[in-house]
């Protein structure tokens, strides 16, 4: 394929056919026009620079809504960053070795930020594909509140009993005394 | 593994951390959602262009130089214009401008600038073929 190739006509092509749809996208993130284009912008450098690795089966759809989405998920927790805001809620307490202290951070328990992701992939694996989504809309802001509660079909309290329930639930399974609920209230 | 509960707030901490993992076919539902045509801003009057260079070997420092002072001078001049250099990994011969114009008033602005000409001049003996130029948003004025 000529765009994991990096061919500049390849990727001219794709923003001319695309470019609105990402930035459009990248909008529902970053809520503002100039920083959509900026991270579409930057995107298209970052190919130019090192060609994406488009897998032959993946659809473009995919391949184009999973990268603008971490660009723009990049860029806010960038800007969070540098604008010196606290993690959301009270934060586990991160020393400059890059563990974590609190409860996963026992001896026996890897907790470096790559164990913890790693646990993290797998506790959410075992979860319902409702509550999947539930915690994809609040944590990685995937879908907005009211989308999340179209597919899925319910109402707003019935939205936020069945967050705390998911959050519940993955606090759960991350420690272990949580079974995992993988029947079904499918989407 | 722990007996210890995790708390909300600590989960929510654990997750600032590290992210929380978004399943593909979420975000293509996501996709779909934001980009039905009521969604898509209407396409304003801007110009994108692509402009891929090849630098000759023996010239490449000069090149390199001469290209970031190029779209130094873009951006510091125009105030409204933005230009960004990129360079391939895989070919370090070969460099990209990304420039964005507002309207075609800044983009006519631009090409009659001095130090395009300069530029110009420079790419005769600075690079191993002709520039190739991609308007991505925008057509040729």
């Amino acid at each position: 394929m000529a765009l994991s190739r990096g061919e500049p006509a390849a990727i001219a092509l794709l923003y001319q056919r695309h470019g609105p749809r990402m930035i459009a996208f990248a909008r529902r993130y970053v809520r503002h026009q100039g920083t959509a284009e900026d991270i579409v912008g930057g995107l298209l450098g970052k190919w130019l620079e090192r060609p994406p690795q488009v897998a032959e089966a993946q659809r473009l759809v995919a391949f184009l809504a999973t990268s603008v989405y971490h660009a723009a998920i990049d860029w806010i927790r960038r800007e969070r960053a540098e604008q010196g805001q606290p993690p959301r809620g009270e934060s586990i307490a991160a020393p400059a070795d890059g563990r974590v202290s609190g409860p996963l951070a026992e001896p026996s328990i890897e907790a470096s930020p790559e164990g913890l992701r790693s646990r993290l992939s797998a506790a959410l694996g075992r979860l319902s594909n409702s509550d999947r989504l539930l915690l994809e809309t609040h944590y990685g802001q995937a879908l907005s509140p009211e989308e999340c509660m179209d597919v899925l079909q319910i109402t707003r309290a019935a939205f936020h009993q069945r967050l705390h329930r998911a959050r519940t639930r993955l606090a759960g399974i991350l420690v272990g005394d949580e079974p995992a609920d993988l029947g079904g209230s499918s989407r | 593994m722990s007996s210890r509960a995790l708390s909300l707030s600590e989960l929510d901490g654990l997750i600032e951390l590290v992210g929380l993992p978004v399943r593909t076919h979420t975000l293509e539902e996501a996709w779909t959602e934001a980009t039905t045509p009521d969604r898509i801003a209407a396409p304003d009057e801007q110009f994108l262009l692509l402009v891929c260079m090849r630098a000759r070997p023996e010239r490449e420092s000069q090149f390199e130089e001469a290209i970031v002072d190029f779209a130094e001078f873009t951006n510091r001049l125009s105030g409204t214009a933005t230009s960004t250099v990129h360079r391939s990994a895989d070919d370090p011969l070969t460099w990209y401008l990304l420039e964005r114009f507002p309207d075609q008033e800044a983009l006519l602005r631009h090409m009659s600038s001095e130090h395009l000409r300069r530029f110009q001049v420079v790419q005769q003996t600075f690079l191993e073929a002709p520039v190739e130029v991609f308007f991505l948003a925008g057509t040729r004025p």
